[in-house]
């Protein structure tokens, strides 16, 4: 009944295995010389600003969130422009359905001040 | 050009979901139009809309056990009683919610409207799991429902430990979604399909087949079951429970012990049972040793807890592995099969009881008074009636003969013992003795001590309310309990076996 996952622990344990012995075998064989160069993190890139843990305003989400909104819009109005002939007065009503719930949500956010960039 | 054949879906049997949609599109654009003291009047709209959406569970003819959206969702009686649990347990919360939220119990205060829209939300999203008919549409329900639990977890936003509990119950949440969704991907991979009733059309011929059940499918199940235990906190998969009932606002503790463990509990029928079901052989053990393990550890830790709102916690914890007995004494689908039935009528008894304490506990809040168990002390000479409910809650919790608790228990050990299982059986009785400890410390705190604390008097209409409905409902539903088993026990039909 249980012996079937066995195959599955067998797994787990080959995956445990295989991961660390690389890992150690990679830090036996490799030298280890650092500079203050090779600890960049981008060794060729531009250096640094800021660390990257500094707190920024929440404001990027709710701007990210709206582009989410309008890029599903538009997702979806191409398909059905493309097909817009066959699915005929269903498929418009439908679509000004979609319209109509999406710019509810904009007023909503409107309303709520998330355009407001201060 | 090709013609198009379009799918008209049958509204009809969305009713229910579309009523409380439209309800939180009103509460939200209320929330614009209104100012900040007209906001009470949508506890209204809100209480009105949830009734509503209940009430036209009627129009449905559920003897069909129709599906629509190309069988992605299911109008049967399972999707019937998951709606009316979700349904009752979101009246009562709304119930107990607004004094506490409207009151100013926390710092600065919180936006009733946004939190009704959250509230309404994750109903909106358990009622879609309940009516799933897709692996795909069980993912968005629960997703839809705790995404909401976690903003309203951390909906005290100015107090620091409702933004701890918030964090480690999304952290985990989201991790065990993705363990879920990845074990769906290993459904899929397996079968071909992610409809629930064809995976199980799939998977019988393979189980009567030579050379036993393929790794693939058994990785899919376990990673199914470990994702959906996060969801309902069983043990080991608890971590995030008492932090994230602790630090919620207490009114959001119970609401989220009740309702997306409802959630959580109707993915685990419809996926294990119902897509699941040929391969019974695979998960009962495992169902088996998690419900033991969650009942003993939620009831063996919630004794060492002071602080109530942990303790309930701890004590949800314990009752998971009660529902999880139900489930583990499925037994292939005959209609005497009482498993998935225990287990539902198990939720319902647990929508009264459970947010009928935590309602006592924000009733407590609400005059001046804190969380612990010394805040209990002499609340019988206080408030009289406060102390009775409180003390029903408890006793219905522990499991005393006629409450509601007593039956839900009660038909979950003649599940178990109907199949054989009579060791599980035996655990749900001893930890139910265990657990009578900490549900009787609170009574015995409440009558034989003398009170301490300021006591500020405050008249709370819509809660004082609710707790008596509750309280009620725990004394009346335990004597009325069979009409509603003989409901659940439909749940044979709704999974189509014959």
């Amino acid at each position: 009944m249980l012996q079937g996952y066995a195959v599955i622990g067998l797994m787990l344990i080959t995956a445990i295995l295989m991961g660390s012995v690389l890992l150690l075998l990679g830090r036996l064989v490799r030298p280890y010389r650092p500079t203050p160069t090779k600890l960049q993190p981008y060794e060729s890139g531009i250096p640094d600003v800021d660390p990257p843990k500094t707190r920024y305003t929440p404001r990027f989400y709710i701007v990210a969130m709206l582009f989410v909104i309008f890029d599903i819009e538009a997702i979806f109005l191409y398909p059905w422009a493309v097909s817009f002939v066959p699915l005929g007065v269903y498929g418009y009503v439908t679509a000004v359905v979609f319209l109509t719930i999406l710019l509810a949500g904009l007023l909503y956010e409107w309303k709520k001040g998330a355009l407001e960039w201060v | 050009m090709p013609v198009v054949e379009l799918v008209r879906p049958e509204w009809g049997l969305i009713v229910p979901e579309l009523i409380l949609l439209g309800t939180i599109v009103v509460v939200l654009a209320g929330d614009l139009i209104l100012s900040r003291r007209q906001h009470s009047v949508l506890t209204w709209v809100a209480l009105a809309g949830l009734a509503l959406s209940l009430l036209s569970n009627l129009t449905i003819d559920w003897d069909a056990g129709r599906s629509t959206f190309n069988g992605m969702f299911q109008a049967d009686y399972f999707s019937l009683f998951i709606n009316i649990v979700v349904g009752v347990a979101g009246i009562l919360s709304v119930m107990i919610s607004s004094s506490y939220v409207e009151g100013g119990e926390e710092p600065e205060g919180l936006p009733w409207p946004e939190y009704l829209a959250l509230l309404l939300f994750s109903i909106l999203g358990t009622m879609l799991v309940g009516a799933a008919g897709d692996l795909l549409m069980i993912f968005l329900g629960i997703e839809m429902g705790s995404l909401a639990v976690y903003a309203l977890t951390g909906f005290a936003r100015r107090r620091a430990t409702s933004l701890e509990g918030a964090l480690k119950y999304f952290l985990l949440g989201a991790f065990a979604t993705a363990i879920l969704i990845y074990g769906m991907a290993w459904t899929y991979g397996a079968t071909g399909t992610t409809a629930l009733d064809e995976i199980a059309a799939r998977l019988r011929p393979v189980i009567t087949g030579e050379g036993g059940i393929e790794a693939s499918l058994l990785l899919a199940l376990l990673l199914l079951a470990i994702g959906l235990g996060f969801k309902i906190a069983a043990v080991p998969f608890h971590m995030w429970t008492p932090d994230a009932y602790q630090g919620a606002p207490t009114p959001v503790s119970g609401y989220m012990s009740v309702v997306p463990k409802v959630a959580g509990f109707a993915a685990m029928a419809r996926v294990l049972v119902q897509a699941l079901g040929p391969l019974s052989d695979s998960w009962l053990t495992l169902i088996a040793i998690l419900a033991l393990a969650t009942m003993v550890y939620g009831n063996v830790v919630a004794i060492a807890q002071r602080d109530v709102k942990r303790m309930l916690g701890y004590s949800s914890i314990g009752h998971t592995g009660y529902i999880l007995v139900g489930l583990a004494a499925y037994s292939g689908m005959s209609a005497d099969d009482r498993s998935v039935s225990s287990v539902l009528f198990y939720l319902f008894s647990y929508a009264f009881m459970n947010i009928g304490a935590f309602g006592v506990v924000t009733w407590l809040q609400s005059r001046g008074l804190g969380v612990t168990l010394d805040d209990f002390r002499g609340l019988a000479t206080r408030s009289p009636l406060a102390a009775i409910a409180m003390t029903v809650f408890m006793l219905s919790l522990m499991g005393l003969p006629p409450l509601l608790g007593f039956y839900a228990k009660y038909y979950v050990i003649l599940a178990a013992v109907q199949v054989g299982l009579i060791w599980l059986a035996v655990a749900v009785v001893v930890m139910s003795a265990v657990s009578a400890f900490f549900y009787l410390r609170v009574v015995a705190v409440m009558y034989f001590n003398e009170p301490v604390g300021d006591w500020k008097t405050q008249r709370t209409p819509l809660l004082g309310t609710g707790l008596a409905l509750m309280a009620i409902g725990t004394l009346v539903f335990g004597l009325l309990s069979s009409p509603l088993l003989d409901l659940a026990q439909k749940w044979v039909q709704a999974f189509g076996v014959a």
